[in-house]
């Protein structure tokens, strides 16, 4: 399973944030904290996570909920590889 | 000095295909290994292009050729983004190889970016049957390769939700229903592209699994990554397996290198060129 620090890895690469990931935890606050996280990048989020964790996410599935947090994020993850 | 300086410089020509013409880089012009690029979909094409041109140069100095086509519909070529379909882009390949045999070319290698991995591979499989002469395809290089067209599709048109989810609208436009207004024969514009349904149909059609390049000596499938564990993605690994079991001799590697097709800024990743440049060598250099 997909450790929190891999969330925050792919979450650094997508979107650029180089040493400021550093400081991420499971309770960073993402959705409207993080700047570089518009709407596009939320996309752009989705695409990595499925294309790296072999996952696909339905349309109705990607809410504010789930980019609440790095750890809402990550559970997110979890729940759909043990779907 | 100066005149092998100049063969050695990249040209651009058009060249002819049944619907119109497509735009070709190619450098140096002659030599007797020769890279295709096939290029990834939409915007994809734009943030890759400055990684090609540098492999481009590293391989000229070796001796090695590169031919990068815009294909149909795309870039400089002729034809509009709408008008592009996954059969003509596989002819416009034929088309950039049979160019690279005329011009002296012995052997040729493919490097399929993202989606047009998929496209190397579906043209690879339609040629598979035609014999293996003097200009054959000996080696396949894959850069982050798409796997699966559909999902790449929904990836695609999710761009155009994007703007939705800031608003929280009333009625909410999902990949579904886009698909839904691209069936009844609606215009679709996804971020500056106008999507012809029968493109979308045929990238849907295709995954990597169907795909398997079992004719072809060599395939290297490469990944960047920045994480410290240099391992392949997953769901690659799932597919690498398969091909193995199919007897596709295929090598992964992993190097230091951020996903610069995805990111907004030109990022390139040197180290993926230098692999790139090092196993297309060793199987076209004479």
């Amino acid at each position: 399973m997909p450790s929190v620090q891999d969330v925050i890895v792919l979450l650094k690469d997508a979107l650029q944030l180089g040493d400021r990931a550093q400081s991420f935890s499971e309770v960073t606050r993402l959705l409207g904290h993080v700047p570089e996280l518009d709407s596009l990048a939320v996309v752009n989020v989705i695409t990595a996570l499925e294309e790296r964790f072999g996952i696909v996410v339905n349309d109705d599935e990607i809410s504010a909920d789930t980019f609440e947090t790095v750890g809402s994020l990550h559970s997110f993850l979890v729940q759909k590889l043990n779907a | 000095m100066i005149r092998s300086a100049a063969a050695a410089a990249p040209a651009g020509r058009f060249l002819e295909t049944p619907r119109g013409r497509i735009f070709c880089m190619h450098s140096p012009v002659r030599a007797e290994g020769c890279l295709v690029v096939v290029p990834p979909f939409a915007d994809e094409m734009n943030r890759s292009r400055r990684m090609w041109n540098l492999l481009a140069a590293q391989l000229a100095a070796k001796g090695v050729g590169t031919l990068i086509a815009d294909l149909y519909g795309t870039g400089e070529s002729d034809g509009d983004f709408a008008d592009a379909r996954w059969e003509s882009w596989c002819e416009d390949l034929d088309v950039v190889c049979r160019f690279a045999r005329e011009a002296g070319t012995r052997r040729i290698a493919l490097l399929g970016v993202r989606l047009g991995a998929l496209l190397a591979l579906d043209y690879q499989r339609r040629i598979a049957g035609q014999p293996a002469s003097d200009g054959g395809i000996v080696q396949l290089i894959l850069w982050q390769p798409v796997l699966d067209g559909r999902q790449n599709m929904n990836q695609f048109l999710r761009l155009k939700l994007a703007a939705g989810l800031r608003t929280s609208a009333a009625v909410k436009e999902t990949t579904a229903s886009l698909r839904e207004r691209l069936a009844r024969g609606e215009k679709l514009e996804v971020a500056g592209y106008e999507l012809a349904p029968e493109l979308l149909a045929a990238v849907d059609a295709i995954d990597g699994q169907s795909l398997a390049p079992t004719s072809i000596a060599r395939v290297d499938w490469l990944e960047v990554s920045t994480n410290e564990a240099r391992v392949l993605m997953p769901a690659s690994q799932r597919m690498l397996e398969a091909w193995r079991a199919a007897g596709v001799n295929v090598h992964g590697r992993v190097v230091r290198g951020e996903a610069f097709w995805a990111l907004q800024e030109i990022t390139t990743a040197p180290e993926l060129i230098a692999l790139t440049r090092d196993v297309a060598t060793e199987a076209l250099a004479g």
